[in-house]
């Protein structure tokens, strides 16, 4: 009876589990193995200031969804500001304001881009036009009523950059390689007579192509290239060609990867701008998300089947998305506990003591880990037992031991920054815990049952902890709980069968071997 | 159950696993809500005495630290006594004492357990160190038991005791259990102490067992272990038996101390029975339970519950046990 429900339970889970995951996989697309080099980042603004007292209002120029990405799930972090996002000729802003604001603040701004395919890119695009006093035509004309030393060079230069070439794409090169060096009497000529911050390369080559009919602009961006906590500002050239924007170095010309650059401002107008404040800076981290593939599943999945979207995780926020990482690899420890203790018989501290270690162990890295905990909890005992002599009562002891241990860790981590090692100690309050539990169970196993059982079990709450490790910190398990928790309910099947299991654990044959050889004596 | 070889010849002795006996016997036949009658010491004696059975006298509850000269009195009055906690589990906690002196009590290996050493002890026991569960717990002082004369070559600075197993109210299987040296007194395997196997009909050991190695003297005397007398063995399964049917609970321990002066006496119940009994027996517990688990009422009667442990033990059919009108159960 109870087992026939338990069997039906765990039939719909797995065929519920089996059956959301297949149409993720054949209908939507969505990737089995996490997609390690794919075309989706993560950027983040952090602008920091200092308010007079006075209003402020601060512009901040953000990426926007004309070029080679689209930007979504745009979110903007400032307490105490108003904010909103305005568009106008030079480009989308993000308009910060508050009424008074005295001493620093900071704004956080966090996108994420995804690369648009290009095959099915907006074409209709309207061919934009050379903005420049020095075109062909007014050149001409203003050579024959007033030949100044600009215009003469200019039209020379151009010349002979479309003598060399052989096209278009060739005369820009040409034209850049001639730009290049200002030690040329005519360059240096266009320098002194031209607009004033020409005497930049990439101004200057701007300033040249748009005297030549080809419409280019100043970029201000940043490259995507590796995940960075610093990406700099860079600075490179835009060029109409063939019905589209080319993205080019500022002095060679040479293309860049388009589906690495990310234009923020053209034409040198401010990142940011506004006033009622000083002492500005800006600062831009990039990351890449190796989910491309899962982003066009995902809208792909907004066209058949919302619902898919609506209870996807990966439309939360991207810190919640982290927490989730973590939370959702705990069902995947909870099973390989279950193994070990159901079927394996694995003495341990506690029940889910070795999950709790392998998840302290994410932090540090095993190895690490492994010595420091160790360590820590030798250092612990040794002080547990001291404090055992002082004869002080169980729940003050255990804070003693607790503080002791904070200061412990606290002190491995100047000592290794002091000797130059990285500890991988991050200081947090799971290990902490975890540790002087560990502790306390362990110096009690320690007086009730021996020294022989508490390290059996230490070791069994290792060794347990390192399978969990590694399922806990699999890239691989990680990309398929967050894409596709409904597996969990695979696990949860497999938990509630294990349930009922009623066979031996691996250790009950070492137990009772004696009794099974007898059995095979007497038979 | 089939397995792979070793496994499937595990299944063949009849060995019953952790998993099948937390499962089948006790979550099938150990109501959660009984649990406490077991667990508390204090309640498992109201019902021992219930049922007829012979308890240690009790002299005393301690529940807060305030009470603690509640101990002096007592060690006044009575000399000889044991503290445990009332939830205690495994034997955790449990001090002896049969003296006292001006500084503290005197223990029974002659030591004097200091008063502030005492306090300090009585305090973990209250703040529920060696309970089940969390939380608080209550201290019981209680009359010290003394081991049976028979005992005296075979208990090391302890008190031995009888398991035994009672399934339905039917005793099933029981193993002496013996302090030695290195057990520190106490009748627990699991510190090394010694497990002798019992006949369950004649009430004679057949082997002993220390950390599942076999054992035939044992260590701190030289006497051997097997082939030993039991006193009162009639006794103690009638009290086991008796016990277990009254307490409600399916699948129980009942921990007998023979005392030299009171006879059988209970020490304590145990919802969840360990199986290390088998090894010290060399015989599988599952094929002496199954049997029972399908007879579909069991006897009022004590006696008639005790024949029907011989037949089992003696693995006669229990066919001829069955009221009229009464079929086996299938499964």
């Amino acid at each position: 009876m109870k087992r026939t429900q338990l069997l039906i339970i765990v039939g719909a889970l797995i065929a519920a589990a089996l059956g959301i995951f297949s149409y993720k996989v054949t209908r939507l697309g969505f990737p089995v193995v996490p997609n390690l080099d794919s075309d989706t980042w993560t950027i983040e603004a952090k602008v920091s200031f200092r308010g007079r007292g006075d209003p402020v209002t601060l512009r901040l120029a953000l990426p926007n969804s004309e070029g080679q990405f689209t930007v979504v799930d745009e979110t903007f972090v400032a307490s105490g500001f108003g904010v909103e996002t305005d568009t106008t000729e030079i480009g989308r802003q993000a308009v910060f304001e508050r009424r008074a604001q005295d001493g620093s603040a900071v704004l956080f701004y966090s996108a994420k881009l995804i690369a648009v395919d290009q095959r099915y890119a907006d074409d209709a695009r309207p061919t934009p036009e050379a903005v420049s006093d020095y075109r062909r035509s007014e050149r001409r004309r203003a050579i024959e009523e007033n030949a100044t030393p600009l215009l003469v060079a200019l039209d020379s230069i151009l010349t002979e950059a479309l003598e060399k070439s052989a096209g278009e794409r060739s005369f820009i090169t040409q034209l850049a390689r001639l730009s290049a060096d200002e030690d040329e009497d005519r360059i240096s000529t266009i320098i002194e007579g031209g607009p004033p911050e020409i005497s930049n390369a990439s101004d200057r080559l701007v300033f040249l192509l748009n005297a030549a009919g080809t419409p280019a602009r100043h970029v201000q961006g940043i490259i995507l290239d590796t995940d960075t906590r610093q990406a700099p500002l860079t600075t490179w050239v835009e060029y109409w060609l063939g019905e589209t924007w080319v993205s080019a170095n500022g002095t060679t010309a040479e293309p860049l990867n388009d589906a690495r650059t990310l234009p923020i401002v053209y034409d040198r107008q401010p990142i940011v701008a506004g006033d009622g404040f000083n002492r500005v800076g800006v600062s831009w981290s990039v990351a890449r998300n190796f989910e491309s593939q899962l982003s066009r599943a995902m809208e792909r999945g907004s066209e058949f089947a919302p619902w898919v979207n609506a209870t996807s995780l990966l439309s939360l926020p991207i810190d919640l998305q982290l927490v989730f990482r973590v939370l959702l690899l705990i069902p995947l420890g909870a099973l390989i506990i279950v193994i070990l203790k159901q079927v394996i018989g694995m003495p341990a501290f506690g029940t889910f003591m070795p999950v709790l270690i392998a998840l302290a162990f994410r932090e540090t890295q095993l190895f690490t880990g492994i010595a420091l905990f160790t360590g820590i909890v030798a250092v612990g005992l040794l002080l547990r037992a001291y404090f055992n002599q002082l004869q002080l009562l169980l729940v003050p002891r255990l804070a003693a031991v607790l503080i002791i241990v904070t200061f412990v860790m606290m002190f491995i981590a100047l000592a290794g920054e002091a000797m130059g090692i990285q500890t991988g100690l991050s200081i947090s309050l799971f290990p902490l815990v975890i540790i002087t539990m560990t502790i306390e169970r362990m110096s009690l196993t320690w007086e009730e049952d021996g020294a022989t059982e508490a390290m059996k079990k230490a070791l069994g709450s290792l060794a347990g902890a390192i399978p969990a490790y590694y399922i806990l910190t699999s890239e691989y398990i990680e990309h398929f709980a967050i894409v596709f928790p409904e597996l969990l309910l695979i696990v949860l099947a497999v938990v509630l069968l294990l349930g009922r299991y009623t066979g031996y654990k691996v250790t009950e044959y070492y137990r009772f071997k004696v009794l099974a050889n007898a059995g095979d004596k007497t038979s | 159950m089939i397995g792979f070889g070793p496994i499937s010849k595990l299944a063949r002795s009849g060995v019953l696993g952790m998993n099948s006996r937390n499962l089948d016997f006790i979550a099938a036949y150990n109501p959660r809500r009984f649990y406490p009658l077991v667990d508390d010491k204090v309640i498992t004696k109201k019902l021992a005495i219930e049922a007829g059975v012979t308890v240690p006298e009790l002299y005393g509850v301690i529940r807060y630290g305030g009470e603690m000269n509640l101990l002096e009195k007592i060690a006044e009055k009575h000399r000889s006594f044991v503290v445990k906690p009332s939830n205690g589990s495994g034997g955790g906690g449990i001090m002896v004492f049969n003296g006292v002196a001006k500084t503290g009590l005197r223990r029974m290996n002659g030591q004097i357990m200091l008063w502030s050493d005492i306090r300090y002890h009585l305090n973990n026991m209250l703040s529920g160190m060696f309970s089940m569960g969390d939380g608080s717990d209550q201290v019981m002082v209680e009359e010290r038991l003394v081991p049976h004369s028979a005992f005296s070559k075979l208990a090391f600075g302890g008190v031995p005791d009888v398991r035994v197993i009672v399934f339905r109210g039917i005793p099933v299987m029981a193993m002496l259990r013996l302090p030695t040296a290195e057990s520190d007194g106490k009748a627990n395997l699991h510190q090394g102490g010694i497990g002798a196997g019992i006949d369950l009909v004649t009430g004679i050991t057949t082997r002993g067992v220390q950390h599942n190695d076999s054992v035939d003297v044992h260590p701190d005397f030289e006497t051997p272990v097997r082939d030993f007398q039991v006193p009162s063995w009639p006794e103690i399964l009638d009290l086991a038996s008796r016990l277990g049917h009254h307490i409600g609970l399916g699948y129980v321990g009942v921990d007998i101390v023979i005392c030299e002066h009171k006879g059988p006496t209970l020490l304590e119940l145990n919802a969840r029975p360990g199986i290390a009994i088998q090894t010290a027996n060399l015989r599988g517990l599952r094929p002496l339970l199954l049997p029972i688990h399908k007879l579909p009422s069991v006897p009022e009667d004590v006696h008639q519950r005790i024949e029907i442990a011989h037949a089992n033990w003696n693995g006669e059919s229990l066919e001829r046990f069955l009221a009229p009108g009464e079929e086996m159960r299938r499964h």
